[in-house]
């Protein structure tokens, strides 16, 4: 084989392998920077809004997790399974109270090696009381951090709260430089008293980052790893400073840091109830890395070089 | 003979490692013969995980006690009481049971168990921060029903993250890393790359740390992932090995694959033991072997195989507890060091094929 031979089938070869490459990375290797908390679900009720649940990485299959939800109907349910290491192919299978919820394989949302978090509608499964969840992972090597229920119920002798659920998962690491994000909350009455609920997974216990509402520090080494291994749904109380509230996920020393899930749950003065969802913003399917093509080519280009001498 | 030599070293890591602390456990379930109340307890819930062992300053860990009635007739009145060791913290999940703690003892009220039903409760856990030593530590557990009682004692092991071995492993992998720049600075070693022999290790190095990597999380193929990225880095270090022929390759082609893994993916710069490791064995063998660069098949198979069991040990041995306060089950550090040994085989074959057509220098 001549020269210019060798160079095409090898040019021909890189190519391919870029293409392959392209198609795969839909669905697998860096999954990108991910998605920032962004508001899925807003509303007034009479009730309450139940947030807990998760109790880090265990390895433990089928993943159990029991909740106990405030009398009320349950208006609106929404789970959160994040799992670690998501690689193509891997799945989960949801049952609540015995009876199976959802079977998933790609997560909702991915970001950075594969830190998936799966939402899942729950709002017509779950009863006052005890409830049991179970996810079962086909995930070798990975699986679920935690099982978070975010549960509207309503109980007209309560008085009425706003809520905003906020949901995605950004990765804030070293590896792509990405220091903080931002996730807002549209509406809130500024001064009122209110609980913030925060959901991050791969945080570490004393690498320290921080947490601010509304530019107030209200949390510093909030990823501990406190709720279980990576695992941790802080709470605290927040007062609004104006019309449109913001909270910032700022990494500070941590290695890792995936904010997933925001809820918001404030006094409310309105006495008009309502419930809006929002349409989930669709993942985009990431390019393959800059350094891998790079490299590639400087491979295939050593390669002609060699055929040549030779 | 060298290399039945080399397989009995091979056999001899792999017995230490079986040796190790925290690798062994206990997991005996104790068990009244003559009690129709059969109870165990959990814990860590990780199948892969050894059994009945805590790594000092982990986080939480989920136990589950299970109770159950092997008998023919309804248990009622069925009360638990668990006297949970010194120095471990709990905490109590949302579960059907109700639980009480008050200090150290923690009570719950079962009600009735039917034949063939059983209770399960679940604990969270929390090892202390540090301890000097291996610990021997036992969660008692006392039940009462109508006409009868039963205690059982389930001991556990807390093992201190980085153990004695552990210290000497990092002192002695300190101890290389310091005799490696020693030797390097006396004896010339990297005079003798030339420039042309830098650059193809440092895109080998790049393939393994950019490419592979990047391929490695695309393709799943479940328990055997680990073949994705094994078998190809050992096909590039015996090519690595054939085109320089040059003592200290291998440990220099590792390194430069955590140097580039550090500015493209952020890697930590406390992996550099694990790279020198596997480089390190592998050039030590090339010296063992008389300066063989990997120039027969067998030797090609025996470096992949040896740096596929020392990566696998140092990872699961060294790095799982002192990093993430994982202490694994012997039977998945096995599995695992056989599929690393497997992928060591099949590299070590198709890297020799592919570096005798790359440098046309079969012997």
């Amino acid at each position: 084989m001549d020269f210019t031979k060798k160079v095409l089938v090898l040019g021909l070869l890189g190519a391919g392998l870029l293409f392959l490459l392209s198609s795969f990375s839909e669905t697998g290797g860096w999954q990108g920077d991910g998605t920032p908390p962004y508001t899925i679900a807003e509303g007034v009720v009479r009730g309450e809004v139940y947030v807990n649940g998760g109790h880090g990485y265990t390895g433990e299959n089928p993943y159990l997790e029991y909740f106990e939800l405030p009398a009320g109907d349950v208006r609106y349910a929404r789970l959160y399974v994040p799992v670690w290491n998501y690689d193509s192919g891997d799945s989960i299978r949801v049952t609540v109270n015995g009876h199976e919820l959802a079977s998933r394989q790609e997560p909702d949302y991915v970001s950075a090696w594969g830190i998936g978090l799966y939402c899942i509608e729950a709002n017509s499964s779950l009863s006052p009381g005890i409830n049991e969840v179970s996810v079962i992972s086909e995930n070798p090597g990975g699986g679920p951090y935690g099982v978070t229920l975010v549960a509207v119920s309503e109980n007209s002798s309560m008085p009425p709260v706003s809520f905003w659920v906020n949901e995605g998962n950004y990765a804030l690491a070293y590896t792509n430089k990405k220091d903080s994000v931002k996730s807002t909350f549209k509406g809130t009455l500024p001064g009122k008293n209110a609980s913030l609920h925060a959901l991050l997974v791969a945080g570490t216990e004393g690498e320290r980052d921080g947490l601010y509402f509304d530019s107030l520090l209200i949390g510093s080494d909030v990823g501990r790893s406190a709720g279980g291994k990576y695992f941790d749904l802080y709470s605290v109380s927040v007062s609004p400073g104006g019309p449109e509230s913001t909270l910032l996920f700022e990494r500070g020393d941590e290695g890792y840091l995936h904010p997933c899930v925001a809820v918001l749950v404030q006094e409310s003065e309105s006495g008009r109830e309502f419930l809006k969802t929002y349409e989930q913003k669709a993942e985009k399917g990431e390019q393959v890395p800059l350094p891998v093509i790079a490299v590639l080519l400087l491979a295939c280009l050593a390669l002609a070089l060699r055929s040549r001498k030779r | 003979m060298k290399s039945g030599w080399i397989l009995a070293v091979i056999l001899a890591l792999v017995l230490l490692a079986a040796c190790a602390p925290g690798v062994f456990a206990s997991g005996a379930v104790p068990v009244s013969s003559n009690s129709p109340l059969r109870c165990s307890l959990e814990i860590p819930l990780d199948k892969n995980q050894a059994p009945d062992v805590l790594v000092a300053g982990h986080s939480w860990e989920r136990a589950r006690i299970t109770l159950e009635n092997a008998g023919n007739k309804a248990m009622d009145g069925v009360t638990v009481s668990i006297e949970v060791p010194e120095g471990l913290e709990t905490g109590i999940p949302t579960q059907p049971y109700l639980m009480t703690k008050e200090g150290q003892q923690i009570k719950v009220e079962i009600g009735t168990l039917s034949p063939g039903q059983s209770a399960e409760l679940l604990l969270d856990v929390k090892p202390p921060a540090s301890i000097e030593f291996k610990k021997e530590v036992s969660f008692t557990i006392f039940t009462n029903y109508a006409g009868g009682e039963q205690q059982s004692k389930f001991p556990i092991s807390i093992i201190p993250p980085p153990s004695w071995l552990t210290y000497f492993t990092i002192l002695a992998s300190l101890l290389l890393f310091v005799g490696i720049l020693t030797a390097v600075k006396r004896l010339g070693v990297l005079d003798l790359f030339t420039t042309v022999d830098l650059i193809t290790i440092a895109l080998l190095a790049a393939v393994i740390a950019v490419v592979f990597r990047y391929l490695s999380k695309l393709i799943n193929f479940g328990w055997f992932d680990g073949l994705v990225i094994a078998i190809p880095t050992v096909v590039l270090m015996v090519v690595a090995l054939q085109l320089v022929r040059k003592p200290g390759t291998a440990t220099l082609l590792f390194t430069c694959v955590l140097l580039i893994s550090m500015v493209v993916w952020g890697s930590h710069v406390m992996w550099l033991g694990f790279y020198l490791a596997e480089g390190v064995v592998v050039d030590l063998l090339v010296f063992l072997f008389k300066m063989d660069y990997a120039d027969r098949r067998l030797t090609a198979v025996v470096y992949g195989i040896s740096r596929g069991a020392v990566s696998t040990l140092v990872f699961y041995m060294l790095y799982a507890p002192v990093e993430w306060k994982i202490s694994y089950a012997p039977w998945y550090i096995g599995l695992q060091l056989g599929i690393a040994c497997a992928g060591g085989l099949v590299g070590g074959l198709l890297g020799y094929d592919t570096a005798v057509k790359m440098s046309g220098a079969r012997l």
